[in-house]
């Protein structure tokens, strides 16, 4: 009797253990941006930061995409690409930084849902709300409702 | 000597729960703060939530931005002029819920100038600034300007119901266009569609 509850006992503590470990793997957020903020090029170097509960595995970060808008606007697209068998949910927020590496505080502050198809590559597109922004963060979480 | 022990064991009970955080009784106390456009907010699918309004204000924005019709004005930064946004969806909110960051991001841009006493008779924002740039005016102060707006921006929002079974979805749209004054013809016609699907509401998404 004593034996069986603490069996009982030592499986409960091993479940709670996995559940409190997969809880905390899902508020883990990746980060993508340029490898060099100052990079001006059309195609800059992407620094990828892995991406938290199991997201690596599944999503790719092909490129980024640079350009101006309306004279002095930065715009940037990331690739991202589904390389698993399976659909991906996600939510994602940009991050706008100034050329002294200050967070813009504006409406792309907002986390964004996105899914994305086996196999489909799918852009993030936007367009910074002032000059003199030559830097960004892409934060990416897989999304909670599946 | 058990009375002692007794009463010295309740003493520091009593001082220990005095300096203990102060909960509520009953049910766990869970009320706690979110960031703006946080993930963790409530999801409605009969209204529009929070990170709605942020997300439509934002990609409208950039739409706008990327559009280039903003840089198409004779003198900029253009002088804007926003008009009515109604609300057609079924439950009432202030559309400033949406515009107001909307005109953050665009002065910000440094691509418009957003007018705050040009409007209809009633509809303008500060009624006292224009009272008083009228009272200056007809005494002849050269340092009242009269810029003209040279675009309008208005729209509205509309919201779409369907249901399968047990699953509802709502669709909001928010539409929103860009008059040219002079021309008095749409440049931009912005819409930016928020669609929930569910059979009940969730916190976070």
């Amino acid at each position: 009797m004593v034996q069986t509850f603490i069996k009982m006992l030592f499986l409960s503590c091993v479940l709670g253990f996995f559940l409190m470990l997969s809880c905390a793997e899902k508020g883990k957020v990746g980060t993508v941006s340029k490898k060099d903020p100052k990079d001006t090029r059309a195609v800059p170097d992407i620094k990828k930061v892995e991406f938290g509960a199991g997201l690596e595995k599944v999503l790719d970060v092909v490129r980024i995409t640079q350009g101006k808008k309306a004279g002095d606007l930065l715009h940037i697209q990331v690739e991202l690409k589904n390389t698993s068998s399976k659909e991906v949910n996600i939510t994602h927020k940009l991050e706008w930084l100034d050329d002294d590496g200050f967070l813009i505080k504006d409406t792309s502050l907002v986390w964004k849902a996105l899914m994305v198809r086996p196999g489909e590559s799918q852009m993030i597109e936007s367009v910074s709300t002032r000059p003199g922004v030559s830097a960004f963060r892409l934060k990416i979480q897989p999304a909670k409702n599946q | 000597m058990r009375i002692l022990f007794t009463s010295s064991i309740l003493s520091v009970s009593f001082f220990l729960f005095s300096c203990n955080e102060r909960k509520p009784m009953g049910k766990a106390a869970d009320a706690k703060y979110l960031e703006d456009g946080s993930n963790r907010g409530l999801v409605n699918l009969d209204k529009i939530n929070a990170q709605d309004f942020t997300r439509a204000a934002n990609q409208l924005v950039v739409d706008l931005l990327a559009s280039g019709s903003l840089s198409e004005a004779p003198n900029q930064p253009a002088i804007l002029h926003v008009g009515e946004i109604r609300n057609d969806t079924q439950t009432y909110f202030d559309t400033d819920l949406l515009m107001q960051g909307m005109k953050r991001d665009l002065l910000a841009s440094k691509k418009v100038r957003i007018s705050t006493t040009a409007g209809p008779e009633g509809k303008i924002s500060d009624s006292y600034a224009d009272t008083v740039r009228k009272e200056l005016g007809t005494v002849g102060d050269p340092k009242v300007t009269q810029p003209r707006p040279y675009f309008s921006l208005s729209g509205k929002i509309i919201e779409e119901t369907s249901r399968v079974e047990k699953v509802t979805q709502k669709d909001f749209y928010f539409l929103l266009t860009l008059t040219e004054l002079n021309g008095g013809t749409g440049v931009w016609f912005g819409r930016e569609l928020i669609t929930k699907q569910g059979s009940r509401g969730a916190i976070g998404f």
